[in-house]
């Protein structure tokens, strides 16, 4: 597949919880090897437009394309890792299903790329929760995938981890062209990371705006002053979303 | 049977052996035998054969009775929690069964088989020990975690690798509790069967030990009934318990 081909492409979705829209004739592109952030704030449809770009949940309306049958991989938000399997065997658990069971080359890789060398056989609950972080996403990446949906994997994690993780992603990612669609609400992180923002609102249901950032990936800073003006705009994007509160002051006065 | 051998344990069974010897020692052996009295007592149903052969009935008894109510409590319990409208149906029903006394069952038993060597306690033992099997798995299903199936099924994870490698062995726990729990109402299900309507087994040698008024006997039954439970409980169920929760945060 050629790069900048659209791998997955969303056209006029919508999707509703009884009477909540959520998503309205909503159209979204990812391409192939580029990574692809959503960025919202909590609320803004983010999760539910994952879901069904992944197909995890069915759209109401809507047609989702996939070119030349990609294979997904996911990295939840807390670890959906299975307790009962070691470290290595959870990656084998996954890698069954596409006969990749035998790759245990990639397996000591991904596990030396991750630090986590010395925890093959350990159980889930015998690693920190950074360190299990990193075992979930290190199993998106032992099924040889396509596309990887990563929603907000770095949520609750402490800033060493994030930085870790987020040095791991980009490596890999650097290497293989793996198409990567991540979930942030960090606008800096979605600067760092990503070839196409899509900023979600839930004012409008759905995509408000879409940013490309050209910036070559390892040159990136936000104090260089092209990302730093398009933080500023995304900024502006959020602070335009948050209701006016400018006659409050008189209610907060009398009140306090 | 390491948990079993702790220290504490034998210094309560010493004291509960040496008031047992004090008190028979100043009463009737019809009332309470001594530890001696009830050790010959043991050792004269064990030579004359009675020993293994009522063991041996009201083991196989058990077995069987127990068998079917852990294949039947689980059936119902993934029946249950798969289809609602059973579930609405029939859930009431096994809070029924459950709140139904014992002797109940047994007098309904013998009414229907009559003393029926094998059927009374066989009956009495699934009517008893199958709603804990089901209570527990029940449970088990409904506290299942979803993530993971989902997780399973994103990786594209065939339906028959889902139910082997995530619902059997998150079921494991409440698998291994239910049989524990479940034996033990069995064992005692089949005595009693046994001692009110059958002519063999353990219960119908307590229940004949109670009417010659053979007191010391009725104590080596008993003591045959409670060794066998924690041999059971501590060495069997035990060694499956720690396997089952190896990996397991405790």
């Amino acid at each position: 597949m050629n790069k900048n081909q659209p791998i997955l492409e969303l056209e006029n979705i919508n999707k509703s919880f009884q009477e909540l829209n959520v998503l309205k004739d909503l159209n979204l592109k990812i391409n192939q090897g580029e990574i692809c952030c959503l960025l919202g704030p909590s609320g803004s449809g983010k999760t539910t437009l994952f879901r069904i770009a992944s197909g995890l949940e069915e759209a109401d309306s809507g047609q989702i394309i996939k070119n030349n049958d990609p294979r997904f991989a996911y990295v939840f938000q807390s670890p959906r890792l299975l307790p009962w399997k070691s470290a290595e065997e959870n990656l084998i658990f996954v890698q069954k299903n596409y006969g990749l069971e035998s790759e245990k080359e990639l397996r000591d890789l991904l596990f030396r790329l991750s630090g986590l060398e010395e925890f093959k056989t350990a159980y889930p609950h015998e690693l920190s929760g950074g360190m299990q972080q990193r075992l979930e996403l290190i199993r998106a990446f032992a099924v040889k995938p396509d596309l990887i949906f990563l929603d907000e994997p770095f949520k609750s994690l402490d800033m060493k981890t994030i930085i870790n993780l987020r040095k791991l992603i980009t490596l890999i990612q650097a290497e293989t062209e793996i198409t990567l669609f991540l979930i942030t609400h960090d606008p800096e992180e979605a600067l760092l990371l990503a070839d196409r923002i899509y900023i979600m609102a839930a004012e409008n249901y759905g995509i408000i705006k879409e940013i490309k950032v050209k910036l070559p990936r390892e040159k990136r800073k936000i104090s260089d002053s092209e990302l730093y003006q398009q933080l500023e705009n995304i900024m502006e994007i959020f602070s335009d979303l948050v209701s006016d509160l400018e006659d409050a002051g008189e209610a907060i006065k009398r009140i306090f | 049977m390491k948990n079993f051998i702790i220290k504490p344990f034998w210094v309560l069974l010493f004291v509960i052996f040496l008031i047992w010897e004090r008190s028979a020692a100043g009463l009737n052996s019809l009332i309470l035998p001594s530890i001696g009295e009830s050790y010959q007592a043991l050792t004269e149903i064990a030579l004359t054969g009675i020993l293994v052969e009522s063991f041996i009935i009201t083991l196989r008894r058990t077995l069987i009775a127990y068998g079917l109510a852990v294949i039947a409590g689980i059936i119902l319990a993934l029946l249950l929690n798969r289809f609602k409208l059973l579930q609405k149906t029939f859930r009431p029903l096994i809070t029924i069964i459950q709140a139904t006394p014992p002797v109940v069952w047994v007098s309904l038993a013998v009414v229907w088989f009559g003393v029926a060597d094998d059927l009374t306690p066989i009956f009495l033992i699934f009517i008893v020990s199958m709603p804990v099997i089901f209570v527990n798995i029940f449970q088990g299903l409904e506290d299942m975690n979803t993530e993971l199936v989902e997780m399973a099924q994103a990786y594209s994870t065939s339906k028959y690798r889902i139910l082997k490698e995530i619902y059997f062995p998150s079921l494991l726990p409440a698998l291994v509790s239910a049989l524990s729990i479940a034996f033990a109402f069995a064992w005692k299900s089949s005595v009693f069967a046994e001692f009110i309507a059958s002519s063999s087994g353990i219960g119908y040698q307590l229940s004949r030990a109670n009417s010659m008024m053979a007191t010391d006997r009725l104590f080596a039954w008993t003591i045959i009934l409670i060794l066998f439970m924690l041999f059971v409980e501590y060495y069997l169920l035990d060694k499956l318990k720690k396997h089952v929760s190896r990996w397991k945060n405790e």
